[in-house]
């Protein structure tokens, strides 16, 4: 029992108050650094993985409320973490996302978020972290943040 | 009237045509034009190539830098060595079409190829930081990139195989193949210390010089210590020696002990005594300061400069000379001619000592000057720690100069 709750403990993503230094391509090739961020826009950066069960289980509820504020105040970002292409390229070509999808196959933006397990949100402005969570996540909540950070449309 | 509508209807059919063709690649540090006998480098997988000799280095320094700006700019400045889809080696004359993506340039080996690729690029260009090049198969060290049949990365390092089939053994059993290599996996920036860093710049103002190590700009090493000899009977050229500090990686102040101001021979012609020779000066030997700063490198628009203060060595007996030295390589050759101003304390007067630099290699240089008075010829090898100069001052007179960094 104590060492189930330990090992959960060392789990879940230790929280960081500052966005730290990456260099992440997109799909597109285009290279992602801190520098990238627009100041004072709201980014919603997912990490996740094609392979994760619960990434896909909230999925679609994500992709409805990134659709319903992505604009000049709130951008989504998701981070693959999947070391291999080819399901990652599969699922790229079922959901065509128009948001963009950045690739971390070495875990190295991973490793300085400090993320230790997938999913894990963090929503950041001009390079601070506002909130981050890890885990399941509902609908409800990221309202709430729509309204507390004012980005919501 | 016609002339002007026949005028624009050329140009936009030239503009037309310029936007089927893709960009030339350039110079990553300056931007300017280059060839395929332009100098160039090898950096985790792609081909670099260089308008001007010291713009290598300053890439190396700084490649992840360079190939962002590149990115930023829609400019070409490498060339991808391998396809990115089958991951083999692929040369100009496989090349079946290309595509450009982030500053890089990707050849490919069929038209699919490419547009598969074209689809989604990063999944192709997102390249591990660690590799290694030792074929992790045939367990023999590959001596660079291009050497390579191609790669597979496994658990963030990108490991190179030196033949064909090799990859194929790899992808069966990763890591027993990828454990036989482990101490040989390196991070892909720490691949270019093994390069020569090193270029020298024309520091000198009216003096036979002597190289001065310099790594982009900068002093590689905290103490600088030079002696130099020329077989000429003027004691104050004879023996020099200097001790310089980098208070910080472009500014040095150092101390230089030269002969006396009491010269026993103003014509400075050669004493056919070799005790001459050996002596160090007819008199106290004087030392006194000097300091030299590093403004700015070579940029796109504009000279290096360098500025400083040194004894006054060959075009008078005495005194401390004032300098500021400007440089500027020539676009797609190894030549780099400068222009100082210098005067001095001795007479006051004012001259400007010009001259060139030409890179037989990344770490050789044949230096002509002229210091406003006479013309001095150097021809001089760097390693990452020292210098070494042959000097034929007033073209006449033979002599060496050795700096050693540590």
């Amino acid at each position: 029992m104590i060492t189930t709750t330990l090992l959960a403990i060392t789990l879940v993503t230790q929280p960081i108050n500052t966005v730290p230094l990456f260099s992440l391509k997109d799909t597109k090739g285009k290279t992602w650094t801190i520098e990238s961020l627009e100041k004072d826009r709201v980014y919603l950066v997912e990490f996740w993985a094609t392979w994760c069960a619960t990434c896909k289980e909230i999925a679609p509820m994500v992709d409805e409320f990134v659709k319903a504020h992505r604009g000049p105040k709130f951008e989504y970002l998701a981070i693959s973490t999947d070391e291999d292409m080819t399901p990652l390229k599969s699922w790229l070509k079922e959901h065509k996302p128009a948001y963009p999808v950045l690739l971390d196959p070495n875990f190295e933006a991973m490793e300085k978020f400090k993320v230790k397990a997938l999913p894990t949100m963090f929503l950041v402005k001009n390079r601070t972290v506002l909130w981050q969570k890890t885990g399941k996540i509902e609908r409800s909540e990221l309202d709430d943040l729509a309204t507390k950070f004012k980005f919501g449309r | 009237m016609r002339i002007k509508k026949s005028l624009i209807i050329i140009g936009a059919l030239l503009s037309a045509c310029a936007n089927a063709q893709l960009p030339d690649p350039v110079c990553p540090v300056l931007g300017k034009p280059i060839t395929s006998e332009s100098l160039s480098v090898e950096y985790a997988g792609l081909k670099v190539s260089f308008c001007c000799a010291g713009c290598d280095q300053e890439f190396l320094a700084s490649p992840t830098k360079f190939l962002k700006q590149a990115e930023a700019e829609h400019k070409v400045v490498a060339l991808s060595l391998f396809d990115p889809v089958s991951k083999l080696r692929i040369t100009p004359e496989q090349t079946k079409a290309v595509v450009d993506v982030a500053g890089i340039r990707y050849s490919f080996a069929s038209q699919e190829s490419a547009d598969e690729f074209a689809e989604f690029p990063g999944l192709y260009t997102t390249a591990p930081t660690r590799e290694s090049l030792r074929c992790p198969v045939m367990m023999n060290d590959i001596p660079t990139y291009s050497a390579a049949a191609g790669y597979e990365d496994f658990q963030g390092v990108r490991y190179y195989f030196c033949c064909s089939g090799c990859d194929k053994s790899f992808s069966e059993s990763p890591e027993k193949y990828a454990a036989q290599v482990k101490d040989q996996v390196r991070d892909v920036s720490s691949r270019k210390s093994s390069a020569p860093t090193h270029t020298m710049a024309p520091t000198c103002a009216g003096c036979a010089g002597e190289a001065r190590l310099l790594s982009n700009g900068e002093f590689p090493a905290k103490f600088m210590l030079n002696y130099r000899f020329i077989a000429i009977n003027d004691p104050k050229s004879r023996h020099r020696f200097s001790l310089d500090y980098a208070v910080s990686p472009r500014l040095t102040i150092g101390l230089e002990r030269s002969g006396t101001d009491d010269n026993p021979n103003p014509t400075g012609e050669f004493s056919d005594n070799p005790t001459d020779w050996l002596r160090f000066s007819d008199g106290d030997a004087l030392i006194l300061p000097r300091f030299s700063w590093f403004a700015t490198p070579e940029g796109k628009d504009h000279p290096s400069v360098m500025v400083g203060m040194a004894s006054d060595r060959l075009s008078t007996p005495t005194g401390q000379a004032f300098f500021a030295t400007f440089s500027k390589s020539i676009p797609g050759s190894q030549f780099t001619p400068f222009v100082s101003v210098k005067t001095n304390t001795t007479d006051g007067r004012t001259v400007f000592p010009y001259g060139v630099n030409f890179a037989l290699k990344n770490d050789m240089v044949l230096q002509a000057i002229n210091d406003g008075d006479y013309t001095h010829l150097l021809f001089t090898k760097m390693t990452n720690r020292a210098a070494y100069s042959l000097i034929l001052a007033r073209t006449r007179y033979v002599g060496f100069s050795v700096t050693v960094g540590f």
